[in-house]
């Protein structure tokens, strides 16, 4: 019996001690890809002094020198680790590292709980635009569980290949829990998730001007239009956007006169509808001209509103009457489309 | 600045424009693709649909226990002043004790020629605090506006403190008072100071599909600037960076925040352009307006908070009018924002 136990407690201390080693790459792992994800995000933001959540607490000029400080920690306690977890860095070295990833993760479980009741907005940013979901008890408990991870690493031996089978199956098998508990823990996770499945609005998509051109030069609308066109390889008098159309605006001649031939092209990545239509502002300012005096003959000796400053004036309504029908999201079709008063300049086409 | 689109006729702004009519023309060539019977838009903005404004700017040249004289655009005007007419100077007055040569702003009585309501030298000031000297603040309003001074004595003092305790470096602030010469005297704050640094606003929520419409949030008034007096339109905080030219070159001076790299604030709206319509409806009021985008207005972005005129309203601006469209949509130009929904024109 007395044999057994010894076998037993062997086999305990053996499951413990990969238990402990296992945590060494685990560590390492998230210190740099919390480096990553860091890097990422101020890559991303450009030149906005904007660092990670918890340097919020320090004064603004801290801001920048506290989110390098702390991307420098942690690519250091990571790359340390990884250095230090065989025969290379033992002893002083490893245990230095080690003791530094713990009070690390010690450091950051104060913090968090700290900015929490100061700022229950901010986010942890612990993983750059990951973690911008405002700090909570998991946050907390993730930190102290890695806290514990760290502490267990010290004193652990140089770490080498699983001696028999059921040694690489403990190695495994705590991995696969201790990640299913981060994985539990981290908000990033979910936002990770939504990503995934993340598909843009079209009206808040960015797309160049430079593509929109290339979309349109490449549709039929374009080819059947160019004719007509008095600089088709020129620069467009004006370019615009609404939600998801971008209008492009080319100078035509039709029958001896100027019109604006006006191309709108939906904005998405690939295979972009393109609509076209022509705008005639001689006939245009008739129509106006005509309506304007029907108007005068109904209006009788009523006088006019006084004109205001551009833009033009703009009818006050109450209640509101909400417009309808323009597709500025997915087009209802892709044909071309010529207004009736303007049909006459397209029929030769 | 022209970074993306060489091509441009000049700046995308209605006010630095050299040709100011390419904006207004938009809504016409647009409805050569999308055709009027699609819908209402040409309609709107045709200039035959102008309707008597109620809302007058001016300077006033005199003022009786009867009589309102202003000078405007349009040359003198006359308002008679009735028991019911209210004033604002600082706060609330008696018509008869606004001064000479206060610039003023009137809404006039739907039927009668009348004074409504008058705010005289009012000013506001919405940015990010960057210096800070006893109870005198320097304040960023963004590439566009740049730097105003507030000054806030030691009576509003207190009552903006409750609204805004943060009155330091790095924090927004929105305050409305009297406007003097080369500063603003605060006497009310506007809305409450989000809890978060300037640099810092939160993320709007992932949307998958298309941005649900119509849009619900906080309408802003900002004064006028350089824009034209009796203005109707509204500075929209998600221009399309592709064509729109207002920015900042990349700064190192501490809190100095660029809204247009600080990401899309709390609500996403789509992209616009100068010269696209929108619908404003005032929840509290229950009028709408088609008004036409006349500026950029991305430092709204920054502040994720909410109006608290009739009901509390979701987070974020989605709508910085001009003075006039304010006043003429019924707001009170003393409370600084209502209760909005935005509906894309179209």
């Amino acid at each position: 019996m007395g044999g057994i136990d010894i076998f037993t407690a062997d086999r305990i201390s053996d499951a413990i001690t990969a238990a402990r080693a296992v945590q060494i790459p685990l560590l390492a792992t998230l210190l740099l890809g919390a480096c990553a994800a860091k890097a990422r995000r101020a890559v991303s933001k450009g030149s906005t002094p904007a660092g990670p959540r918890p340097t919020a607490m320090f004064p603004v000029r801290l801001h920048r020198p506290m989110a390098i400080a702390l991307f420098a920690g942690e690519f250091a306690l990571g790359a340390g680790l990884v250095l230090t977890a065989g025969r290379i860095g033992a002893g002083a070295p490893a245990l230095v590292i080690r003791v530094a990833t713990a009070l690390l993760f010690l450091t950051a479980v104060g913090a968090l709980h700290v900015l929490r009741g100061r700022q229950p907005d901010a986010g942890c940013g612990c993983f750059g635009d990951l973690s911008d979901t405002p700090v909570t008890w998991r946050a907390l408990m993730r930190s102290a569980l890695l806290c514990a991870a760290a502490v267990a690493t010290i004193g652990v031996s140089p770490l080498h290949l699983p001696a028999s089978a059921l040694q690489a199956a403990v190695v495994l098998g705590v991995a696969a829990v201790e990640l299913l508990v981060l994985a539990f823990l981290s908000p990033e996770i979910g936002e990770i998730m939504v990503r995934l499945g993340y598909s843009e609005p079209c009206e808040v998509r960015r797309l160049p001007v430079s593509r929109t051109l290339a979309a349109l030069r490449s549709s039929s609308h374009w080819r059947r239009y160019r004719r007509i066109l008095v600089s088709p390889d020129g620069e467009p008098l004006d370019v615009w956007r609404e939600g998801c159309w971008r209008y492009v605006v080319f100078q035509g001649m039709v029958a001896s006169r100027h019109v604006d031939v006006v191309f709108a092209v939906y904005l998405k990545p690939r295979r972009a509808p393109v609509r076209a239509g022509i705008f005639d502002a001689t006939a245009d300012r008739r129509t106006r001209e005509a309506a304007s005096a029907a108007d005068a003959f109904d209006a009788g000796s009523i006088p006019a509103p006084r004109p205001a400053p551009a833009p033009s004036p703009v009818p006050i309504v109450a209640p509101a009457r909400t417009p309808h029908g323009v597709p500025h999201r997915a087009p209802h079709r892709t044909v071309h489309h010529v207004p009736h008063q303007r049909r006459r300049h397209s029929a030769g086409l | 600045m022209r970074r993306n689109a060489d091509f441009r006729q000049g700046c995308d702004d209605l006010v630095e424009s050299a040709t100011p009519a390419r904006f207004t023309r938009r809504s016409l060539l647009r409805a050569a693709v999308f055709s009027p019977h699609e819908n209402s838009y040409h309609k709107l903005w045709d200039p035959r649909q102008a309707t008597a404004r109620t809302v007058i700017t001016g300077q006033i040249l005199d003022v009786s226990p009867h009589i309102i004289v202003l000078h405007t655009v349009h040359g003198e005007q006359r308002l008679a002043l009735s028991p019911t007419t209210t004033a604002w100077r600082g706060s609330a007055v008696r018509p008869a004790a606004l001064h000479q040569g206060d610039l003023a702003v009137v809404r006039r009585h739907d039927t009668r020629n009348e004074a409504e309501r008058i705010w005289a030298q009012i000013g506001r000031v919405t940015g990010t605090i960057i210096e800070t000297k006893g109870s005198t603040l320097l304040v960023d309003e963004g590439p566009a506006k740049g730097r105003k001074i507030v000054l806030i004595d030691k009576g509003s003092h207190l009552q903006i403190q409750v609204r805004f305790p943060r009155l330091e470096p790095g924090y927004l602030i929105d305050v409305i008072g009297l406007r003097q010469q080369g500063y603003l005297q605060a006497t009310t704050p506007a809305t409450s100071q989000p809890p978060y640094r300037a640099e810092h606003p939160p993320a709007p929520p992932l949307i998958n599909g298309h941005i649900p419409v119509p849009i619900s949030g906080t309408a802003v008034w900002h004064e006028p600037g350089e824009e034209p007096p009796g203005l109707l339109g509204v500075a929209y905080p998600a221009l399309d960076p592709e064509t729109d030219c207002e920015s900042r070159p990349a700064t190192t001076e501490p809190y100095v925040v660029d809204p247009h790299a600080a990401g899309p604030g709390c609500v996403r709206l789509p992209y616009l352009s100068v010269g696209s319509a929108v619908r404003i409806h005032n929840e509290c009021t229950d009028r709408s307006a088609m008004l036409p985008v006349t500026s950029c207005g991305a430092a709204a972005r920054l502040f994720c908070d909410r109006c608290v005129d009739c009901g509390t309203s979701p987070k974020g601006r989605i709508a910085d009018l001009t003075l006039t469209a304010f006043v003429e949509l019924g707001g009170k130009l003393e409370v600084g924002c209502f209760n909005a929904t935005l509906t894309i024109a179209g």
